[in-house]
């Protein structure tokens, strides 16, 4: 089920009966700005919304040529064009035959005119809003490399790909979703590259999207995923070089206007553990660096649980020095080792949410809080052993380095713990076992997400396994149509 | 569903599903290489491209009905054979039964996650236990004796043919699942289960033929011999093979487990009502977890009722030859 849209209203010739439903339509909005004039002794009416265009613009370039101007066609449409053509200089106009399209274009930053005796208006864009300039996105920071980041304004966003990538090929598509906010949503890929298949099914799907409101491109990723599940299979990215890279490989980038993080489709799991920094580094170390962020994976999810497990269930497996001291410590505690894990790990997502709400100088104030409660003062009171302060500190640690998995990483750390301290060792295998073969489960329009691992493509490990060296990686690129399930047959 | 696993995941799949016979040490090291041969010429024969006339419906049922139930009994025995290696293992050999069930309820996950999630699974668990245990065998290295291994082969006791058929006894299941799999994945040829399994069957050799240097006697290796063999490393190491290779074996049995569990599924869609076929995997399940407790608890129960069932294992098998898509 998804909404049906009525049929526009066209415009009638007669400007009061245009004014009359626009101001029904509003009922008395407050920032519903109507400029009644006469131009060449004909009625005319200038249509705006408050704040929305640039005022300097709107009288200079709009309002005084309209009115100063000399008029020699006698007939109220050639008028209406005369004033497109030859009056209003301005660069980015459109015919509105509409109310539909009359009420986005205002709602847009547009001013349209409407004159008396001809059923349209004329759109002029004077866009002039405020809105955050263009600076580096503070969740994708990179050593080197562009420091720009998308912004809030869907334009501006799009110019920046298109700035990147100067070939006719590269598409956007302009949708609408929300039945009511109707936002402006683009679909932007490399035509040859992009799979049709896909591309056809991403834009079924928003415009079948049944909401009334996107407020944030978050709105629009369940829409875009197979089915619910604990990672994501929507990509996201602030920065136009990582969407100009994705868009490259075949892959779809939707925009949604009112926010920077762009949507990417399909995402692979291996993608999380990318970055443009790789591509940036030398291949040896951006190799090195992949391989730590895997091993932070597994560190982040998996060490806490096998802590707790090899120190209920197998305390021999340690070292017998370690052994000793891990034994002096856990016997000074109250708590099990189970309950101590999920104790700080508690107390650490609640002082990292606390932090990441409030205010920048509260928030350091709340971090340094933290740091001694967790640090000192939980060991000092006998709550919690020094060894678990030090796995829960490597644990965070690691999870940093990959923060978009930071999610999945925190809840899993949580079911591990506990399968260790009921399952031992078997508890946290087979819960691995258990992820792994959800993970195999899953897939991003028709992809399988653990794709090119398994379903092995050898040619595509070469940027996953390692980071190969351009000149390798230039002969040819991962093309998502290559993998299993870009084809419609595939399916 | 199976249409898109490859080949080669199938092939994957099966191997590490046969990883824990494989690694057990069930037979004489000339009775595995034997025996691995006729598992391999086996398996061929299972891949030969389906005929074109099937069973009448009642023997289809009738093979199924049979196959569902000994696919569930391989589900169980993998469970509890990983219970009673985690009662040696652990500190509190309590837990066993605990750890059995939940092998059966993480295998029905794996089993409802679907046979293709299986197979790219396995094609990842295979490539992680081949990296484990190249550690494993590089530190046992240092341990092996080539006297010990000379004296076991001069001294079988075993003859060559019983020995393998022993060994090819053990694999009942993989074979019936081959038979499953290869009704349901095309393409799949012998050569992709010779090369396949051709390295599975390698490295299990190779790691028997470790494990019986360092162990010497033949009593010793039949029982978990990498395992036993793993311990000669002295624990206050900071490597620990026999850690990885308890990791290795968990998964393994937690792969065979879900994948027979799947088996057990497909088996019942020859049930008439939805309705039906729900109940029977619901209640299967719900028995599998009891069962596996319990023969966790009674090992010796379990080794007699294994012999009991090989039978049935290698019969579904050439029921399954004869008339390949009934059960799918």
């Amino acid at each position: 089920m998804h909404p049906t849209h009525p049929s526009p209203v066209p415009l009638s010739a007669n400007l009061n009966e245009n004014l009359a439903h626009l101001r029904t339509a509003f009922d008395g909005s407050g920032d519903l700005v109507i400029r009644s004039v006469t131009v060449n002794s004909r009625a005319a009416a200038v249509v705006t919304m408050e704040g929305m265009v640039q005022l300097q613009m709107y009288i200079q370039g709009v309002l005084r040529p309209m009115l100063e101007a000399d008029y020699v066609s006698c007939t109220p449409a050639e008028q209406l064009r005369q004033m497109g053509e030859t009056v209003l200089a301005l660069a980015d106009q459109m015919d509105v035959p509409d109310f539909d399209l009359l009420e986005r274009l205002i709602m847009s930053g547009f001013c349209v005119v409407l004159l008396d005796g001809v059923p349209a208006g004329l759109g002029i864009g004077m866009q002039g809003y405020n809105f955050r300039s263009v600076g580096e996105p503070s969740g994708e920071t990179m050593q080197r490399g562009s420091r720009e980041g998308f912004v809030e304004v869907i334009r501006i966003n799009m110019s920046m790909v298109r700035r990147r990538m100067k070939t006719p090929r590269l598409r956007f598509e302009m949708l609408q979703v929300g039945t009511v906010s109707r936002t402006d949503v683009a679909l932007c890929y490399l035509d040859g590259a992009v799979s049709p298949h896909i591309l056809g099914d991403v834009r079924r799907k928003l415009q079948h999207c049944p909401l009334t409101s996107v407020l944030e491109s978050g709105y629009l990723q369940p829409f875009l995923e197979s089915r619910p599940a604990l990672f994501s299979t929507v990509g996201l990215s602030e920065r136009p070089d990582t969407v100009c890279g994705k868009i490259a490989e075949g892959r779809i980038a939707v925009f949604v206007d009112g926010t920077p993080d762009v949507l990417i489709v399909p995402c692979l799991f291996t993608e999380f553990f990318q970055s443009m920094d790789d591509y940036a580094n030398r291949p040896f170390f951006a190799t090195f660096t992949r391989w730590l962020k895997y091993g932070a994976f597994f560190l982040s999810v998996l060490l806490p649980g096998l802590f707790v497990a090899v120190g209920t269930w197998l305390p021999s497996f340690f070292p017998t020095d370690l052994l000793y001291r891990v034994a002096r410590s856990e016997a000074e505690q109250p708590f099990s080792l189970m309950l101590q894990a999920l104790l700080i790990h508690l107390i650490y997502e609640l002082m990292r949410e606390a932090g990441l709400r409030l205010p920048k100088p509260i928030g350091h104030a709340v971090s340094i809080l933290g740091g001694l409660v967790i640090g000192d003062a939980a060991v000092q009171s006998g709550l919690i052993g020094a060894p678990m302060i030090l796995i829960v500190a490597l644990t965070a640690i690691s999870s940093f380095v990959i923060p978009q998995l930071y999610e999945p990483i925190a809840v899993l750390r949580i079911g591990f713990i506990l399968l260790g301290g009921m399952l031992s060792v078997y508890g946290v295998v087979l819960g691995f076992c258990g992820l792994t073969a959800h993970l195999c489960a899953l897939s991003s329009c028709g992809i399988p997400y653990t794709a090119p691992l398994s379903p092995t493509n050898f040619r595509a490990l070469r940027d996953v396994l390692i980071r190969a060296g351009w000149p390798l990686l230039g002969k040819r690129t991962l093309r998502i149509q290559d993998l299993p399930g870009a084809k419609e047959d595939d399916t | 569903m199976t249409q898109t696993i490859r080949p080669g995941q199938a092939a994957a799949l099966l191997c590490t599903a046969a990883a824990p016979t494989l690694l057990s040490g069930q037979s004489t090291l000339p009775g595995i290489a034997c025996g691995t041969v006729g598992l391999l010429c086996t398996a061929g024969l299972l891949c030969l491209p389906p005929r074109k006339k099937s069973l009448p419906r009642f023997f289809r049922g009738l093979i199924a009905a049979v196959a569902a139930l000994f696919f569930l009994w391989e589900a169980i025995r993998s469970a509890a054979e990983l219970g009673r290696f985690a009662a040696g293992t652990e500190q509190t050999p309590s837990t066993a039964p605990l750890i059995a069930a939940a092998v059966v309820i993480a295998a029905v996950w794996g089993a409802v996650q679907g046979v293709e999630s299986l197979a790219r699974s396995a094609v990842l668990w295979a490539a992680a236990g081949l990296l484990l245990l190249i550690p494993v065998g590089a530190a046992l290295v240092p341990y092996v004796s080539i006297d010990a291994l000379y004296a076991h082969i001069r001294t079988a006791e075993d003859p060559l043919w019983k020995s393998g058929l022993d060994f090819l006894a053990g694999f009942g299941g993989e074979l019936a699942l081959l038979g499953l799999l290869a009704a349901s994945v095309p393409h799949l040829r012998p050569r992709h289960l010779l090369f396949f399994g051709g390295i599975a069957g390698g490295v299990a050799l190779i790691c028997t033929i470790l494990a019986t240097g360092m162990l010497g006697s033949w009593a010793a290796v039949r029982a978990e011999p990498l395992y036993t063999a793993a311990l000669s490393v002295p624990p206050d190491s900071a490597f620990r093979p026999d850690s990885l290779y308890t990791v290795v074996r968990i998964a393994a049995h937690y792969c065979r487990a879900a994948l027979f569990l799947w088996g057990f599924g497909r088996c019942l869609r020859l049930l008439p009502q939805q309705g039906l076929r729900r109940f029977t995997a619901l209640a299967g399940t719900s028995a599998a977890v009891i069962a596996a407790i319990w023969l966790t608890l009674t090992p010796a129960m379990l080794t007699s009722l294994t012999g009991v069932f090989r039978v049935p294992g290698l019969l579904t098998g050439l029921g399954l030859l004869a008339g390949r898509r009934c059960a799918s």
